[in-house]
């Protein structure tokens, strides 16, 4: 479902190597944790994977299409979810979501349906109407999940997702994504929230100065730590000292 | 003093970029060249205009010098400064007081309100003397080498120049911080604020233009006898809207040394005293204005069925996307004042010093525009047009995205879809000055509904090249790392760059309707041929851009 290949990106002319040749290969229905030390290049690499960077080398496939042939086609089977919830904060809850449903095409009745559930689950009704810039950081990150979840992707991007979401929102959100990959959709998402990742997660990949230095389960990357019984926080500082 | 002089200097740093652009000289990084190119294309968009007025400012010495009077000329310059630094100070002062990323830092420091203030202050201070440098400088300059003024004058010029913007400085300062505090207690902030500065700016416009009515009617003659006789009676006349530009001028051009000093120390007091009246009333009202300015009343929440009324059936990708840019310009006040609200402030501001100038100047302007319609409708048409221009809608149209760009950046939608996005919201807002051309045009100038019809029609097919142009030049080079929103008009080159560009355009369409006119084309043959020879050249331009949006479109990096 994605393919990342000799994936490479490079700053100030070549001598800062943010993303190293990455190789990557994250099947459907599968839920993918990407870990790494800050500055490790995830927030890079998901930003190539979505369109905002290009790389210096390598190619991006999702969902069968190449991002540099055919980014359209793409853009139409992923969302992404930064992770500053950075947007529009002169338009209210209900004109970021239909904005959204517009520019994804997502048809009426479908709209209708997904916008009123997603709101009642991540407790947004009451404020929808209101502009974002009276929300608070947590529900602003909410009506970003909301509206990336809004045309159903097939595979689902997502750059430190639990970061500001209250107890109950993030229960509901871990459930949406089990729910997804039940029904063959990806999500692919980097946090720095271990004990999350490593209950929630089929697999996981270790980013740390632009390489991929571990991938595979928690049994896998125990293998690889030659430590079988600890916690993923200890295989993680092992493998990134 | 350390803790303040501190948060002045790191103020000044972070506010003009200095830190940035010392850090890319010493790496010798190519983008200090950016810092390069401001100030080339600054002086250069300037230069014309400081060479015509020195040229003015030449011409008036010479008129002024058989009757003695040629220190008006310091006077003039004075007065033109003082002007634009308080119309551009209310803007300025708001955004750089109230607005600037720093502030929820800096409150939060053990600071005292009369520091952070008095650093904002000096921010507004060094933008007001490169405002004024274009103005004041070539006064004394035409007076100085004119006059042939010794070391003294030119000492004294330096001190003239660093304290003359104090004082309309302070005052915008006082006028925008009244502003803010009264409408921090209004429910609807950024209405009352939008209001606020549209009314300071009339006011100011009247202040300026009603002292300078040069005559009490019917007694012209008297006057102007009185006027050209009296010593300094051109320059108090002149100076009459701004007193310290009289007290300027006296400080530089009096007989004796002692006078000369003792205006400019009471220059000089004025300014100070101005100052201190700022920081302290600055101490009782700027947090007033500032803390929890940004607070925004939430509604009353919604019913299952008004929230399924409110979901949208679907819009095209083009309209979603231009209407989201339109409701994103209007709903932020300082942004909507100095692109949009131009449409409708630019006439009036141009109309009051007629409305100040008198019965006479009103009916000989009736008379021109009644009297001439090649002058009324190639006017009505070049408003629309200019508007174009000026509302800046186009010419920021990617940069205002700024670092939300990443939406628009991950959603399905062709770069092209976005590029016909951006061309339906700018001529969404060319709309507006159609009530603006309706009421002059019909009211003045006795249209009828066919031709203001006609004259709009022209006026937005001449404005097709001038958007598409300025559209091309903000995608391929949009400045999308601002702090501040205001800084996506006012700090953007691609918006200067359009002016120039689209200026020069501009002045093309006009040449050649006055050619063809002067061929013996009538009228109205002559402003179609022009409306389809700019709509030619705006889908030939439109064209290359459509054809190059994907590239462009993907070079856009955040």
């Amino acid at each position: 479902m994605i393919e990342l290949s000799g994936l490479t990106k490079t700053y100030n002319r070549g001598q800062v190597k943010a993303v190293d040749a990455l190789d990557l290969s994250v099947r459907a229905g599968e839920i993918f944790g990407f870990l790494g030390p800050n500055g490790a290049g995830k927030t890079t690499t998901i930003k190539m994977m979505v369109g905002l960077l290009r790389p210096d080398r390598g190619s991006i496939s999702m969902a069968g299409y190449d991002l540099a042939s055919s980014p359209l086609e793409v853009k139409r089977r992923i969302s992404y979810v930064p992770d500053n919830p950075d947007i529009y904060q002169n338009l209210t809850g209900i004109e970021y979501l239909n904005f959204m449903g517009d520019v994804y095409r997502v048809r009426a009745t479908e709209r209708e349906q997904r916008i009123l559930h997603l709101l009642e689950l991540f407790a947004l009704t009451r404020v929808v109407s209101d502009p974002i810039k009276s929300y608070s950081h947590g529900m602003r990150h909410k009506i970003v999940l909301v509206g990336a979840l809004l045309h159903d992707p097939m595979i689902f991007i997502v750059d430190e997702p639990m970061v500001g979401l209250d107890p109950r929102s993030a229960h509901h959100f871990k459930e949406i994504l089990r729910d997804r990959c039940s029904h063959g959709r990806t999500v692919f998402f980097s946090t720095h929230i271990l004990d999350v990742a490593e209950r929630l997660c089929d697999r996981l990949g270790i980013i740390h100065k632009g390489k991929l230095i571990a991938l595979g389960t928690m049994d896998e990357l125990r293998d690889q730590a030659r430590n079988d019984k600890e916690s993923l926080e200890k295989i993680f500082l092992e493998l990134t000292e | 003093m350390k803790t303040t002089w501190a948060v002045w200097t790191t103020t000044l740093k972070a506010h003009f970029g200095l830190s940035l652009a010392w850090y890319y000289i010493r790496r010798r990084d190519k983008r200090f060249l950016a810092f390069v190119g401001v100030a080339l294309a600054g002086g250069a968009g300037v230069a014309p205009v400081v060479y015509l007025y020195q040229r003015f400012l030449n011409t008036a010495y010479d008129l002024t010098l058989p009757l003695g009077q040629t220190p008006v000329v310091l006077t003039m310059s004075m007065m033109a400064a003082a002007a634009m630094v308080l119309f551009l100070g209310f803007a300025y002062v708001m955004s750089v007081f109230y607005f600037s990323t720093d502030l929820p830092l800096l409150i939060a420091l053990p600071l005292s309100p009369w520091q952070v203030l008095s650093a904002k202050f000096l921010v507004v201070l060094v933008a007001g003397y490169l405002t004024m440098a274009p103005f004041v400088l070539p006064g004394f300059l035409v007076y100085g080498v004119r006059a042939g003024a010794g070391s003294l004058y030119w000492l004294q010029a330096l001190a003239v120049f660093l304290v003359t913007p104090v004082i309309p400085v302070s005052l915008a300062a006082l006028a925008v911080m009244g502003l803010m505090r009264a409408a921090n207690l209004a429910r609807y902030k950024d209405a009352m604020r939008l209001i606020g500065m549209i009314v300071l700016t009339l006011a100011l416009t009247v202040l300026f233009a009603l002292p300078a009515r040069l005559s009490p009617p019917g007694r012209e003659a008297e006057f102007l006898t009185r006027l050209l006789l009296a010593e300094d009676g051109l320059m108090v006349q002149v100076g009459r809207s701004f007193p310290p530009a009289i007290w300027a001028t006296r400080a530089l051009t009096a007989p004796a040394g002692a006078v000369r000093l003792g205006w400019l120390l009471a220059l000089v007091s004025a300014a100070v005293g101005m100052a201190a009246i700022v920081v302290a009333i600055g101490q009782r009202l700027f947090y007033g204005g500032l803390v929890g300015s940004e607070e925004v009343s939430a509604g009353r929440g919604l019913t299952a069925s008004d929230l399924a009324s409110r979901i949208r059936r679907g819009r095209s990708p083009v309209m979603a996307i231009a209407l989201r840019d339109i409701r994103l310009l209007i709903r932020e006040p300082m942004v909507l004042l100095n692109s949009v609200a131009m449409v409708f402030l630019l006439p009036v501001l141009m109309v009051i010093p007629i409305l100040a100038g008198g019965q006479a100047a009103q009916e000989s302007l009736q008379a021109m525009a009644l009297g001439n319609p090649i002058v009324s409708n190639l006017s009505g048409a070049g408003y629309v047009a200019t508007m174009a221009l000026m509302a800046t809608a186009s010419s920021s149209a990617f940069s205002r995205e700024g670092k939300l760009l990443w939406v628009s950046r991950t959603v399905p939608v062709d770069p092209r879809v976005h590029v016909q996005a951006k061309l339906v919201q700018a001529y969404l807002i060319l709309l507006l000055t159609l009530p603006v051309l309706a009421f002059v045009g019909m009211g003045a100038a006795g249209w009828g509904v066919t031709d203001l019809v006609l004259i709009a029609a022209v006026g937005m097919a001449a404005s097709l090249p001038l958007i598409s142009l300025s559209l091309a030049l903000d995608m391929v080079r949009p400045y999308l790392t601002w702090q501040n929103p205001v800084a996506a008009i006012k700090q953007n080159l691609n918006v200067l760059g359009a002016i120039a560009l689209g200026g020069g355009l501009m002045a093309g369409q006009g040449l050649a309707a006055m050619r063809l006119l002067g061929a013996g084309m009538d009228l109205a043959q002559a402003m179609a041929a022009v409306a389809g020879a700019s709509l030619l050249v705006g889908a030939a331009i439109l064209a290359v851009l459509l054809r190059g949006a994907s590239v462009l479109y993907q070079r856009m990096e955040i």
